[in-house]
């Protein structure tokens, strides 16, 4: 994500004002709503609405805290709604895979490119987000700031507080697993 | 294929998200959210001008409730239990000075008759400096054999006290030390005395694990994974640093966060009053205060507040634990932080 980081900071500065407040809501609404609903998946999806209310009601009581020298907006952002959905997992006792374990399980051979050029059609659709949602939860969380909130690998460091390379495993091991989910999708419905 | 090149699995994503995108309940929850966030306009205008957190609403600094004194009986009731068990062993060992009759005849009756033996024993120069510890740390404990021999002759002359009995065995020399020791066990090395001392109820598998990633594993939902070899080994290497009372696992602080979020009150308390920062924070920033509000255990953040824990600090995402309790809105957790009635 290539955003403008002081304009971030300066609409997340312009206490008072609700039209800034908007503006900066309105360029992470999606990324960060998609963010939540995934990682949350289907068993949880209810909560997203609840979860990403939090999320920016945090932002709007923490503005004072962002620093933009330490981190990007989106990065902070990010920061927050993880945290938003992992602490729903806590109040709801769900118990999550360890990260190294679902990233060392994931020594597959990859696949290659999945011919899957245009996802029209509303079902096909649906069998690539729910294949995403099957990815193990911070595989699924790279790849989601990654692929559709356009946060680069470093943000995605910085918000999930593990180091660069390690972030860059779990986009790689998630796309290697949505690969082989869908690698039959073509032949289905394209 | 580059990490931070284009991949049609990513680009298979977007357009999936795209196509199931769902216009109308986005434009409710904007509107829905804005008019949240309009409502507390304090929050924004301290975005402008930084300023200390707002003090909370005047309905929050209500006096405490029936409920509240309640808990805080059980919390004070709950620490005796705990000190008393603490102290207890100690006095089965008789103290091993031995009375001299001769410094004995010097003490005036009224010492002789009332005073406690341990006292008597502690005039009468005890010889180690360990039996020294032991009498200054239990004046009102003495053993039932001195005890015996004290009260014995209370019909006889004060001046002529009875000859005393040969003197017990002397106790283990680590006896006395261990007293003194046990709420300072970070510093000591390991010792074997230190062992009865009561352990937490539960020690926490993942603590080992706590150690080496600073307690992000929290964060990670992920405290009931077994532990790694290298974890592991790190817990076996423990105990040698840190005995007894912290139960042999390392960095009391993340022993003190990982017990917080699983509500073991007695082990948080335990490791507070054995010296475990209470504000001490993870890579998060999250203190035991805040993991213990957000997995709802309004016991263990009563304790945490009665040791000091601070409302105020905030963590890297820039909440408080004021802020997470407000969140939570939960009485029982307002009550116990002392933010409700």
């Amino acid at each position: 994500m290539e955003p403008d980081i002081v304009a971030d900071a300066d609409l997340l500065r312009a206490a008072g004002d609700p039209r800034a407040f908007a503006q900066l809501y309105d360029r992470y609404d999606r990324q960060s709503f998609q963010f939540i609903r995934r990682m949350l998946g289907a068993a949880h999806a209810d909560a997203a609405e609840d979860l990403h209310q939090e999320t920016w009601m945090a932002v709007s009581r923490s503005a004072a805290e962002f620093d933009p020298g330490k981190a990007s907006f989106p990065a902070w952002l990010f920061t927050i709604a993880r945290r938003k959905v992992l602490d729903h997992f806590r109040r709801q006792k769900v118990v999550l895979l360890a990260t190294a374990q679902e990233d060392a399980a994931d020594l597959v051979p990859d696949p290659g490119p999945t011919p899957l050029e245009q996802v029209e059609s509303r079902e096909l659709a649906q069998r690539v987000v729910d294949a995403v949602e099957a990815l193990p939860l911070e595989q699924r969380g790279a790849f989601v700031m990654f692929a559709h909130a356009g946060l680069s690998l470093e943000e995605i460091a910085q918000a999930t507080g593990v180091a660069v390379e390690t972030a860059k495993s779990r986009l790689r091991y998630a796309r290697v697993r949505l690969r082989h989910a869908l690698a039959g999708e073509r032949s289905a419905h394209v | 294929m580059s990490d931070n090149a284009p991949d049609p699995v990513d680009k298979a994503y977007v357009e999936a998200e795209a196509v199931l995108a769902d216009e109308a309940a986005r434009a409710a929850r904007r509107a829905r959210l804005l008019a949240a966030v309009a409502e507390q306009p304090a929050a924004l205008a301290a975005a402008a001008a930084p300023v200390p957190a707002a003090p909370a609403p005047p309905r929050r600094r209500a006096a405490w409730g029936r409920g509240a004194w309640l808990a805080a009986a059980c919390v004070a009731g709950l620490g005796l239990l705990m000190v008393s068990r603490l102290y207890q062993p100690v006095t089965t060992h008789p103290p091993p000075a031995t009375p001299k009759p001769a410094a004995a005849a010097k003490a005036t009756p009224e010492t002789q008759v009332s005073a406690p033996p341990a006292t008597t024993v502690r005039a009468d120069e005890a010889p180690t400096a360990a039996a020294d510890t032991a009498t200054s740390q239990e004046p009102a404990k003495p053993s039932d054999a001195n005890r015996a021999r004290a009260e014995a002759p209370p019909a006889a002359p004060p001046v002529t006290l009875p000859a005393p009995s040969p003197p017990p065995p002397p106790p283990p020399a680590d006896i006395a030390p261990m007293r003194r020791a046990a709420p300072a066990e970070s510093e000591a090395g390991p010792s074997p005395a230190a062992a009865p001392a009561p352990a937490p109820e539960r020690p926490p598998a993942a603590s080992g694990r706590d150690q080496t990633t600073g307690g992000d594993d929290l964060a990670r939902g992920t405290l009931q994974r077994p532990a790694s070899p290298a974890g592991a080994a790190v817990a076996n290497q423990a105990p040698s640093q840190h005995p007894s009372a912290m139960g042999g696992l390392a960095d009391p602080a993340s022993r003190l966060r990982a017990a917080a979020a699983a509500g073991r009150t007695t082990e948080v308390e335990t490791l507070l009053d054995h010296g475990a920062s209470v504000d001490a924070a993870d890579a998060d920033g999250d203190t035991a205060l805040m993991i213990s509000i957000r997995t709802g255990h309004p016991a263990v953040a009563a304790v945490l507040r009665r040791h000091g824990a601070s409302l105020d600090r905030r963590n890297h995402a820039g909440e408080s634990a004021r802020d997470l309790a407000t969140e939570q809105d939960d009485p029982r957790l307002d009550r116990a932080l002392g933010l409700g009635p």
